[in-house]
């Protein structure tokens, strides 16, 4: 959103987000849904608002979770040195049952940090900054609270967006592995997940013309996941039928996960 | 079942590992580069231990923000 404003020459000066996670039980499995609402601070018109509404809309990480624009191609790997391509899965392959405990209900909330932007000589942006990103939600015996930082800065003292967003994915993938498959008395140790990242074509300006112009930016890449046992033990296919329960690969196949957007000035 | 695939042999990018007691390790930027890498412990939801991070959807709508 700071890059859009920059290039739209908007005057932004600062802009906080928060989302609210909700849990939700649906028929394709989906674990959760978020409403999200985008507080823009400067002075800015009705017309600037709505360009950055659009911009929010088309938030390339967004895109992932709202849009599902990340095509993955997945691998198995066992810990006996079998390999197998794990996509296309079959059409009519059912989801693995078993109990996955409910994401909790809970809060995400994005502070930017102002004197992270960077710019070049000439006073031109080059890097948008990071934000400071609150999580809160529930425990089972008291409410939790986490910092994480993430952004855009040339020495890279922060993860970018997209790695952070898949590092979750990755996570939700392995805890939903660890639940489900049938691992026997070693348990899950060893369970690894591998994501394989090619270069976005374009970079940051594209995925920010694309956010601008309302386009849906889909990206490639490949998950590899490797399971300790045999392919006897853990066939391919009890592997992908767990996959159709993990929260976060259906969210990122099927997108849907945005229940309302909202963009106010403050 | 050993059969050609198409992901290649370059080091990954990002790398979830179960490390036990209902967490995983997350690292970001795992290959030698001039960015990172960044750790991170989610927690797996469940009905007897409090998550001691938090969820991996929770780490995925932190990027959303950010």
């Amino acid at each position: 959103m700071v890059g859009v404003a920059y290039r739209g020459k908007i005057a932004l000066d600062d802009i906080t987000v928060e989302f609210k996670v909700e849990s939700l039980e649906s028929s394709n499995g989906m674990g959760f849904g978020v409403r999200e609402v985008v507080t823009l601070k400067g002075q800015i018109s009705e017309s600037e608002r709505v360009r950055l509404e659009r911009a929010s809309n088309f938030c390339p990480v967004g895109q992932a979770m709202s849009k599902g624009s990340i095509e993955f191609e997945d691998e198995v790997r066992w810990s006996s040195g079998e390999t197998a391509p794990a996509s296309p899965m079959p059409d009519d392959l059912q989801p693995l049952a078993g109990n996955i405990p409910a994401i909790p209900k809970g809060t995400v909330s994005g502070m930017y940090l102002l004197d992270t932007k960077e710019h070049d000589e000439s006073g031109a942006m080059t890097s948008e900054g990071e934000a400071k990103i609150s999580i809160r939600c529930g425990n089972l015996t008291r409410p939790s609270r986490w910092i994480v930082l993430g952004g855009h800065s040339t020495d890279g003292m922060v993860p970018g967006p997209f790695p952070l967003a898949h590092s979750g994915w990755l996570s939700s993938t392995v805890a939903t592995l660890s639940r489900l498959l049938p691992f026997g008395t070693q348990g899950p140790d060893g369970l690894t997940v591998e994501l394989f990242m090619p270069a976005s074509p374009g970079g940051v300006a594209s995925s920010q013309a694309n956010a601008a112009e309302g386009l849906v930016g889909y990206r490639q890449v490949q998950r590899r996941i490797t399971v300790p046992g045999t392919s006897s033990e853990i066939p391919l296919s009890t592997i992908q039928a767990a996959l159709l329960r993990d929260p976060m690969s259906i969210t990122y196949k099927n997108g849907g996960v945005l229940l309302s957007h909202e963009v106010v000035v403050g | 079942m050993v059969e050609g695939t198409n992901i290649g042999q370059a080091p990954p990018d990002i790398v979830a590992r179960y490390v036990g007691n209902e967490t995983i390790n997350a690292t970001i930027g795992v290959a030698p580069g001039p960015a990172g890498p960044w750790s991170y412990i989610t927690g797996v939801t469940n009905s007897d231990l409090d998550v001691v991070a938090p969820p991996p959807a929770y780490l995925s709508v932190a990027g959303w923000a950010a």
